[in-house]
């Protein structure tokens, strides 16, 4: 299928490309950016005057399965990214069932269809992510994982974290690591600070991420691993990287989005869809977030996107199980950063599109000529009331409810097939 | 984004009574005053009225309580409203949704007013999000955030003995981690404008940024003792506390415990309140429990009338 978007503003970060003109697609590939050659004839033709287009973007940490017994299904979660432009999800490990087979892994790939987005699965560290024995990474890589992980399980044996890291090594295998130390971590819900003291809520300490982050660079440094630390919550955590950045360690990093936005101030009411894991952190920490791209600390932004039932937010807070519901407002709380002159346009669209592709060496983030036709075309002038009803997602946990953003997904193109149209 | 506040209607009445922070001076002061007149001049009886006749208020009790429960069900029957007890062990199985159906279930039987005490932080804040806007919510107790009608009662009992709070350095002692009580107590002292507010104890059974919160802090307890005009001490939360915040043994009380010796660092005739159940021997000697300036017992008492203010106050504006 031949098809033609025109005259909208054409933005593609790995290119520094940034100006209103065409794009020609075909064969799922992208054929031509500039004005279309008058031998191309498309079979659809996309108006994207006062648009935006630009590449369908990759969520680093993105969990489509709903969190409980009677949620829904990854098809229709995964279906929610794709009508918010999102064309590629990275899915950490620790679904139902675990990653840490091949079986495993190719049950998840075979749930994809070319209507959905690209589904690449993370595998599991360690068999079961029960942290004492390595999982079969080269046989999960061969069949599909791109990075591995112990998800939201910290190994806490550092002989054991030493033996994947080396492993991981020999065959050039990336890590993922959320960093967090277990035992001070501990039972803790809230980040351990002013709110929580109020509130009465056991705390998570700043030093439950940070001493995680200084041991895992330390291994990472000692086994020479390639390692991309998710969703960090707090500036001193950024300052570590940023370091180990300058010494030359290969590390990459990111944030979710909406620890870009929220605080620990947001959990004042005990509102339960702010019950987050890593918590909702310092005023000061989240400046420091954002500002971490202008910096380089930061690479990429996650969606961090759990969907829960209903049914898991009604409790009191620390009762309740942690996450939201993030697809569905992902590229809009970035949009929204932008127009409020927090993060440059440049940054965002790099930090959810080039950068992911580059660390995870996904195919896609990217408009370049006979790259893959991955695409969504925005509006960006529109604003929208995030509403129960309002969202595709089946989780409704989100904590922006009553936000007004702007940024309306209209078109999405995943290896050139129009899948989304609004 | 901004948030009103859960427990106040657009009037700022109060609707329930979820924690001391964020209510007013005047929101206290006339708690207190209402308290107050349910005492029959000298005498110190409690008055009994018709007020509540015809409401049921359900005590809901998700932790052991004898005080607390007892108060409210006296409070509540001295103002002639049934009352229905039920206390539920807080298993670890029965989480939000049995919670929320106990409280639905109870506002189907029609009960007016829950007092409710949870393990949770939050758990009353939850509470009177479910329920429908005749219902009004008491927190008595929830997780390590707040006990208002505790701080309550100390306020008035404080506000008896030594009058004019402004005058007052006020010291409160122990285990403010664990403590819902402190946090409440610190929060209605910042109110009533105290002199001075202390916290006494290790830094493992202290909060982060408790100083924050417009407290003194000291870790010893002689220091911290020193001219102080009320003490308040608190019960070791231990079955809250995991391992290894203090050492095994006797040194709480060698270095936190109200003696003789500690206690003659404060200002003579120091007023001793304490939430109860007092531990004696553990963080307080005996016979110091039962001197003419500890008004532990009297606190009970004015309890029972706080609760009959703070429960005839939510029905009034829940009427009006």
């Amino acid at each position: 299928m031949k098809i033609a978007i025109k005259n909208g503003r054409v933005i593609d970060s790995a290119n520094h490309l940034d100006k209103i003109t065409d794009i020609a697609i075909d064969a799922g590939k992208i054929l031509h950016v500039g004005p279309l050659p008058a031998n191309f004839h498309p079979t659809k033709i996309i108006d994207a005057k006062n648009k935006w287009v630009l590449p369908g973007f990759i969520d680093v940490c993105c969990r489509p399965q709903m969190q409980h017994p009677h949620g829904s299904i990854l098809h229709e979660e995964a279906l929610a990214a794709l009508k918010r432009g999102i064309t590629s999800l990275c899915i950490p490990p620790d679904g139902e069932p675990i990653v840490d087979s091949s079986a495993n892994a190719l049950r998840l790939i075979q749930q994809g269809s070319l209507d959905l987005p690209h589904l690449y699965p993370m595998g599991a560290l360690t068999t079961q992510l029960a942290g004492d024995a390595i999982a079969d990474l080269t046989a999960l890589a061969n069949n599909g994982c791109i990075a591995f992980t112990n998800a939201q399980k910290p190994i806490t044996d550092l002989r054991m974290l030493r033996y994947c890291y080396d492993y991981a090594a020999s065959f050039d295998l990336l890590i993922v690591i959320q960093p967090q130390d277990a035992w001070l971590a501990n039972s803790g819900i809230a980040h351990e600070g002013l709110m929580a003291t109020r509130l009465g809520l056991p705390g998570i300490p700043e030093t439950a991420e940070t001493i995680a982050v200084a041991e895992h660079l330390l291994l990472i440094e000692q086994c020479n691993v390639r390692a991309h630390f998710t969703c960090l919550s707090s500036q001193h955590a950024l300052q570590q990287i940023a370091h180990a950045k300058a010494q030359g360690l290969k590390v990459s990093a990111d944030a979710a989005m909406h620890s870009l936005h929220l605080t620990e101030m947001d959990i004042a009411t005990f509102d339960a869809n702010c019950h987050l894991y890593p918590p909702l952190r310092r005023v000061s920490d989240r400046a420091a977030l954002v500002q971490g791209f202008a910096s380089g600390a930061l690479d990429a932004i996650c969606s961090d996107h759990r969907p829960l039932d209903s049914i898991a937010k009604l409790a009191p807070f620390g009762d309740t199980i942690p996450g939201l519901s993030a697809v569905d407002t992902f590229f809009s709380l970035g949009l929204h950063l932008v127009k409020e002159k927090q993060l440059a346009l440049e940054h965002l669209i790099a930090a959810i599109t080039s950068r992911p592709a580059e660390i995870f060496n996904i195919p896609g983030g990217t408009l370049s000529l006979g790259a893959r036709a991955d695409i969504c075309i925005i509006d960006p002038d529109t604003y929208w009331v995030v509403q129960e009803e309002k969202l595709f997602s089946k989780g409704k946990n989100t904590p922006f409810k009553r936000w007004e953003l702007p940024g309306i997904v209209t078109h999405t193109l995943v290896n050139g097939n129009l899948v989304h149209e609004r | 984004m901004y948030q009103t506040s859960p427990q106040l209607d657009k009037n700022n009445r109060l609707r329930h009574l979820l924690t001391i922070d964020g209510l007013t001076r005047e929101h206290i002061v006339e708690i207190l005053d209402k308290a107050e007149g349910f005492f029959i001049p000298k005498s110190g009886q409690i008055i009994q009225t018709d007020t509540l006749q015809g409401k049921t208020i359900a005590n809901l009790f998700f932790e052991p309580s004898t005080r607390t429960r007892s108060t409210f069900q006296l409070a509540a029957q001295n103002l002639s409203a049934s009352v229905l007890n039920l206390n539920i062990s807080h298993s670890s199985t029965s989480k939000g949704e049995s919670l929320r159906d106990t409280v639905l279930n109870l506002q189907a039987m029609q009960c007016q007013l829950f007092v409710i005490r949870h393990g949770s932080s939050g758990a009353a804040h939850f509470v009177a999000q479910q329920v429908n806007p005749f219902v009004a919510v008491i927190n008595a107790g929830d997780g390590c955030h707040a006990h208002p009608t505790q701080a309550l009662l100390d306020m008035f009992t404080i506000r008896k003995h030594r009058g004019d709070f402004q005058k007052l350095r006020v010291a409160i002692v122990g285990d403010i981690l664990h403590s819902r009580v402190a946090r409440s107590q610190i929060h209605a002292l910042q109110l009533m404008r105290a002199g001075e507010i202390r916290a006494i104890g290790p830094k493992t059974l202290l909060p982060a940024h408790l100083e924050q919160l417009g407290v003194k802090v000291f870790h010893d307890l002689s220091q911290g003792l020193q001219g102080v005009d009320v003490i308040m001490m608190l019960r070791l939360q231990t079955e809250r506390m995991q391992k290894g915040l203090l050492p095994k043994g006797n040194s709480y009380y060698r270095l936190y415990g109200l003696t003789s010796e500690t206690l003659a660092m404060a200002n003579p005739n120091a007023l001793i309140i304490h939430p109860g159940p007092v531990n004696r021997g553990v963080e307080i000697q005996s016979d110091i429990a039962d001197s003419p300036n500890a008004v532990i017992l009297d606190q009970v008492t004015n309890g029972i009338a706080i609760r009959m203010a703070v429960m005839s106050l939510l029905m009034e504006n829940r009427l009006s």
